[in-house]
């Protein structure tokens, strides 16, 4: 089947045949094959967060940004569960990145997991579309070859959740065997995982114990794994890496996005609505040619109502 | 036996579902015997940062906030004008009632992996330290169970909900449902505080769940149901906890038993339904049969309940 025709298809979003996804996911692994795990891309572009299954708040992107080739983007990961349409969607950037490589850049999330995916949705709604989990077996099997970051002219870091103590430099990412299922730990869990330690809510407070989130240290999260990354560490890896701020996504927020720690960290959310219940706006960080970012934000489209 | 809704009124007229403010919505009704009551729910969208930055400081709120918190809705029963009771199920309460900074919440349960996860970590990055105010990340809304205003308060009883006027087939006049706050625990599970009412001729029930799953881990229920007879005059509450193993649940799931494993080359199963609290709480044994107040095993789930109620005569 044709590329043009199957974008075409998968912006009316037309459900592929199972015979053709699965063309699509290995003709896509190829392409993956050959992208460093950091990949490099030039401004002016624009930067997706999380839209977790929600087909027409990503035409909504499209529409309020311009379309793959016309701009530059970024996808920050967490494409599927959730939403109503994880398959249309997921296949729809798939299609994007075979025909425009270099114009279209999918970092993996937490989502792009075979074990999450099993609770969250997405295995779910494969079984009801196509019968089978044939479809979720290739589709996971491609989220083993996405690229874990990506790097804006050399200033702007992105990556789904975060940083990791076991990471200080940009080449330490690029040497990680990342063509395997997330793990529980380690560098490459630390990436999509881990968060920006929070806010100054209760920073006030009189309780100590442990340590002090106020020097902005990583923290160890109270699930009892999973980091927390805070500003100082912040600072010092954007100083080691000559850059100078960093993108991620992994966290809703009411706005649309977050600006942390004096601007050197920002969370872009583009699932408006999310889960058709929490009544958030979303945005997309649009980067100019001098380095200059704009959130554009956006509300639902009341999509399955 | 006798005390039905004598008339009885739905609000608003019209809502804009588009609205971000919070919209009220509810009955309003007198019964046979003259009481007058009204029930509602109060929905809005999630807060953003300045609304949670202004309820921090105004209400003294600790626990940083669930991913999806829904601060401003609520459930409210009021018979004010015949009584002066009325009883709150709010998001904010419900929150200030979360461990915080306490040698529980640092005790809360920990995620599957944790034990080796820490063991690495404390490997390689020793100096790294737990958070400084540890709280119950899984949001166990601990004890709460309404907030409760007016002249008199819950007491112990060995009255039960009245299961036989629920299951009569009567129309329902009324039905909401009401999501006060739910976190995705960073995708090791969910958890999800709700609260919904059903209004009948003759009677009321309320219902507030939380939920909790923590993968690989367990699964928790805790419910308070509110229930009031229109010919009696108290307000009866059952408090009810039940907490069994993850693989219990998992056993149950269409499919066959299963351990939790997310490998490569693994086939896959649909384990969505373990995201839904009310089929996971039924598959548990019902405490609400056990007598009296006390704490029980039954079938793998280990269960406690506490009844009381709140007198609605006035006294002179
Ligand atoms: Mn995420």
């Amino acid at each position: 089947m044709h590329l043009d025709a199957c974008i075409a298809l998968c912006y009316e979003r037309k459900l592929l045949s199972e015979s053709v996804v699965r063309e699509l996911c290995e003709k896509a692994k190829e392409v993956l094959l050959k992208e460093g795990n950091v990949q490099t891309v030039a401004a002016p572009c624009t930067v997706v967060g999380d839209v977790h299954g929600q087909f027409y708040d990503v035409l909504e992107i499209f529409k309020i940004t311009g379309k793959c080739p016309d701009v530059n983007f970024v996808f920050l990961g967490d494409y599927v569960d959730r939403g109503f349409y994880s398959v249309e969607t997921i296949m729809l950037l798939i299609c994007l990145k075979i025909r425009w490589p270099h114009r279209i850049t999918l970092i993996r999330g937490n989502h792009e997991s075979r074990a999450v995916t099993q609770t969250y949705g997405f295995y779910a709604e494969c079984m009801r579309k196509y019968g089978s989990s044939n479809v979720w077996t290739y589709i996971t099997d491609l989220f083993d070859y996405l690229v874990l970051a990506a790097v804006i002219e050399e200033s702007i870091f992105c990556v789904h959740g975060g940083l990791s103590p076991s990471i200080h430099t940009i080449d330490q990412i690029k040497i990680i065997d990342r063509f395997k299922e997330l793990p529980h730990e380690g560098p490459m869990a630390d990436l999509v995982w881990s968060d920006p330690a929070p806010n100054t809510h209760i920073q006030n407070q009189r309780f100590t114990g442990g340590g002090d989130d106020t020097k902005g240290d990583f923290q160890i999260s109270p699930r009892g794994a999973g980091y927390l990354f805070g500003k100082q560490v912040t600072r010092q890896f954007l100083d080691t890496n000559g850059l100078g701020h960093i993108c991620r996504a992994h966290q809703l927020c009411m706005e649309g996005y977050q600006i942390l720690f004096d601007d050197l960290v920002s969370t872009v959310w583009s699932a408006p609505n999310y889960c058709y219940r929490a009544g958030n706006l979303a945005s997309v960080l649009q980067i100019g040619p001098e380095l200059d970012r704009f959130f554009n934000v956006f509300g639902p489209k009341f999509e399955g109502l | 036996m006798t005390g039905a809704i004598a008339t009885h009124t739905l609000f608003p007229q019209t809502q804009n579902i588009r609205s971000t403010q919070p919209i009220e919505s509810g009955i309003q009704f007198t019964t046979t015997t003259g009481s007058q009551w009204r029930i509602s729910v109060t929905k809005a969208p999630i807060l953003n940062a300045e609304q949670m930055d202004q309820l921090t400081s105004s209400k003294n709120l600790q626990v940083p906030y669930p991913e999806m918190f829904f601060g401003f809705n609520k459930l409210t029963m009021s018979n004010e004008a015949t009584s002066g009771v009325v009883v709150d199920f709010s998001a904010v309460d419900a929150l200030q009632c979360v461990e915080f900074g306490s040698t529980e919440a640092m005790d809360s349960v920990k995620v599957a992996f944790s034990k080796e996860w820490t063991e690495k970590s404390e490997k390689l990055h020793g100096k790294i330290k737990q958070i400084a105010k540890p709280y119950d990340w899984t949001y166990t809304p601990k004890k709460y169970s309404g907030s409760v205003k007016g002249p008199q308060q819950f007491t112990t009883t060995e009255s039960k909900i009245d299961v036989e006027m629920l299951k009569r087939n009567d129309p329902i006049l009324w039905y909401d449902e009401v999501v006060l706050y739910e976190d995705e625990l960073g995708d090791n599970g969910s958890c999800t505080l709700t609260a919904r009412v059903r209004v009948m001729p003759t009677c009321f029930l309320i219902l507030l769940r939380y939920f909790l799953r923590v993968d690989g881990v367990l699964f928790r229920v805790h419910d308070t149901r509110l229930f009031h007879a229109f010919h009696s005059t108290t307000v009866i509450r059952e408090t009810s906890t039940r907490e069994c193993s993850y693989d219990r649940v998992l056993g149950k799931v269409p499919g066959g038993a299963g351990v939790f494993s997310g490998g490569a080359n693994s086939s896959g199963r649909d384990l969505s339904l373990l995201n839904k609290g009310d089929w996971v709480a039924q598959g548990m044994p019902d405490p609400l049969y056990l007598e009296g107040s006390g704490k029980g095993v039954a079938d793998g789930v280990t269960m406690s309940v506490e009844r009381d109620e709140l007198s609605l005569v006035v006294k002179k």
